[in-house]
């Protein structure tokens, strides 16, 4: 809760600041609140200044404490790493950042609600900011365009989510979790909670862009300008994906019954269609779009299994590996195509003799993304499969494997182009922000050999 | 407590539910079918506002005031939601002249 209030609070100075013009001082602040909010969650007490009647809205718990350290590590880079956006022409750097900065007030609500008020109030929070920076570039006619698809679908998708709270309401009586889960267990039969639960979860799937309900999120990712797909991919899918897992995989896990199967179904989908799409991109971002889709599948593992308690730091694992080997590929390539929002896999070509560092790093973090062993992405991986084998769902286990393999084919195609052609780079190779992705590398390289580091130091938090 | 208000002896709780999810209904035809930015905008609008006398009515049908608290919570969201919603559409009718989704073809793989 301290770290909502300083949030909002911390937004609100920004936007002042810009209307002042301090713009020098709002880009360093921003990045400096960001970092306080993560030292005020990880050390302050989440219960202190609680306002009267909010105890029962929203809850800190172990878990999302997890989620909310690892969103707001990431958008600390996110936010350092978005001075390339915001120093642009028409951009307005003290709006960008204090959109950002509410929209993470969202993303954390949507880690620690207990109530169904609080959920669909963090998912329009995050909702309605992400909106706003999708269209950020406004003379772009691409990001116009994914401003407007994603506000469409978004506010569709919120619909779906309502429509499935009112009818849960109306079969309990209760807009509490805890109470709609308890009530759930006597009212099996009713039409109403099935459908309520039905609509609650296409809604939450569609947010989380699984497939079938994926089709915005090529357009989406591919138009924003790219540190806001950095932060869809990475922040808003940590977000959804707490949220998720806080409904379906705590509050109403022992009502599996009802929407086991559509999670099983969409999950298989999400692999096939993400990896099988991804294949025939030509645009980088259109390619991590679909790769992004395929990587809901592997998450949505976390949601199937039997044992979720244990699977919970599995969950964290895998979204600090697919998140950290994201920011390292999208900070390089931010520093060599510092003034276009189009990259194309064929301007990687030759870049490995322009940038031999940066290169590297990039291949680590694709094959981070792959899954293959030696980075962290191999032990994601693993702890997304182990329990699922554990389970006894070995269909579900063929198709992960198999796609993982395919996965394999279009994680090597940059690297290829980077390392293996013989044309000349045409990258830009700005020098800005490659300690980024030189930390960023190594923690590839840690979370990989000795993956224990990271998981004690999850279990600290 | 949860004694059922007088009118629902007069029009059942049904056929409010029922003039709900034909208001949704329509909602999503409106989004799913329509090429205008606009006419899919209040098609959303149209959902939303189901959802809200799907609230009401179980609110007062449980005698139970949370239901209603939450109207006021997605009223005042949705009012935020139209005034960016019109924002990046009136954006987009400066570029290109219209508020045609079709038009819209800059993304596609």
């Amino acid at each position: 809760m301290l770290t909502i209030t300083f949030l909002s609070l911390l937004g609100l100075v920004l936007l002042f600041l810009g209307f002042a013009g301090k713009v020098g001082l709002v880009k360093n602040l921003a990045a400096l609140g960001v970092l306080a909010s993560l030292g005020i969650l990880l050390f302050a007490n989440q219960d202190a200044l609680v306002p009267a009647g909010m105890e029962t809205q929203l809850l800190f718990d172990a878990n999302s404490l997890k989620f909310s350290a690892l969103i707001l590590g990431f958008s600390v880079c996110i936010v350092m790493m978005s001075r390339s956006l915001v120093k642009k022409e028409n951009v307005q750097a003290a709006e960008f950042l204090s959109v950002m900065i509410f929209s993470l007030v969202g993303a954390l609500m949507l880690t620690a609600f207990t109530h169904m008020i609080t959920l669909f109030v963090g998912l329009e929070i995050l909702g309605i900011s992400l909106y706003i920076l999708a269209g950020t570039l406004k003379d772009s006619p691409s990001s116009n365009e994914a401003a407007l698809k994603y506000l469409l679908m978004g506010a569709f998708a919120t619909c779906l989510v309502l429509f499935g709270m009112a009818m849960l309401y109306g079969a309990t009586g209760s807009l509490d979790f805890k109470e709609i889960a308890a009530v759930g267990n006597q009212s099996v039969d009713s039409v109403l909670f099935k459908l309520g639960i039905f609509f609650l979860l296409i809604g939450v799937l569609f947010k989380v862009s699984a497939a079938p309900f994926h089709f915005w999120s090529p357009d989406v990712y591919e138009g924003s300008p790219s540190i806001v797909m950095l932060y869809m991919s990475v922040v808003v899918k940590i977000a959804s994906f707490a949220a998720l897992f806080r409904i379906f995989g705590g509050y109403f896990h022992h009502l599996s019954y009802f929407w086991w199967g559509i999670v099983y179904y969409g999950c298989i989908a999400s692999l096939l269609v993400g990896n099988l799409l991804a294949l025939v991109q030509k645009s980088i971002k259109r390619q991590l779009a679909f790769s992004s889709i395929s990587h809901t599948g592997y998450l949505l593992f976390a949601i199937l299994v039997v044992n979720n308690e244990a699977i919970a730091g599995g969950l964290v694992f895998y979204l600090f590996a697919y998140g950290s080997a994201l920011l390292v590929a999208f900070s390089v390539m931010n520093s060599w195509f510092e003034s276009s929002e189009n990259y194309q896999l064929d301007q990687l070509k030759g870049a490995a003799k322009a940038d031999p560092v940066g290169a590297t790093v990039l291949a680590l973090s694709f094959l981070s993304m792959a899954g293959i062993p030696l980075t962290g992405g191999f032990f994601a991986k693993i702890s997304m499969f182990a329990p699922a084998m554990g389970d006894g769902l070995y269909h579900l286990l063929i198709v992960g494997i198999v796609s993982s393999v395919i996965g394999a084919a279009y994680y090597f195609k940059p690297i290829m182009n980077v390392w293996f052609s013989t044309e000349e780079a045409t990258i830009e190779n700005a020098t800005d922000m490659k300690w980024v992705a030189m930390v960023g590398g190594l923690v590839i390289l840690i979370t990989g050999l000795f993956p224990d580091t990271l998981t004690s130091i999850l279990a600290m938090i | 407590m949860n004694q059922i208000p007088e009118i629902f002896r007069v029009i059942p709780v049904n056929n409010f539910v029922i003039l709900a999810v034909v208001l949704f209904s329509i909602g999503i035809l409106g989004v799913l079918t329509r090429r205008n930015a606009i006419i899919i905008f209040m098609s959303v609008e149209l959902m939303l506002n189901a959802v809200n006398l799907l609230f009401v009515t179980f609110s007062s049908y449980k005698s139970d005031p949370t239901g209603q608290v939450f109207v006021f919570f997605i009223m005042a969201i949705a009012a935020a939601e139209v005034a960016v919603g019109l924002a990046i559409i009136v954006m987009i009718y400066r570029r290109i002249r219209s508020t045609d989704v079709s038009l819209l073809n800059n993304l596609k793989g």
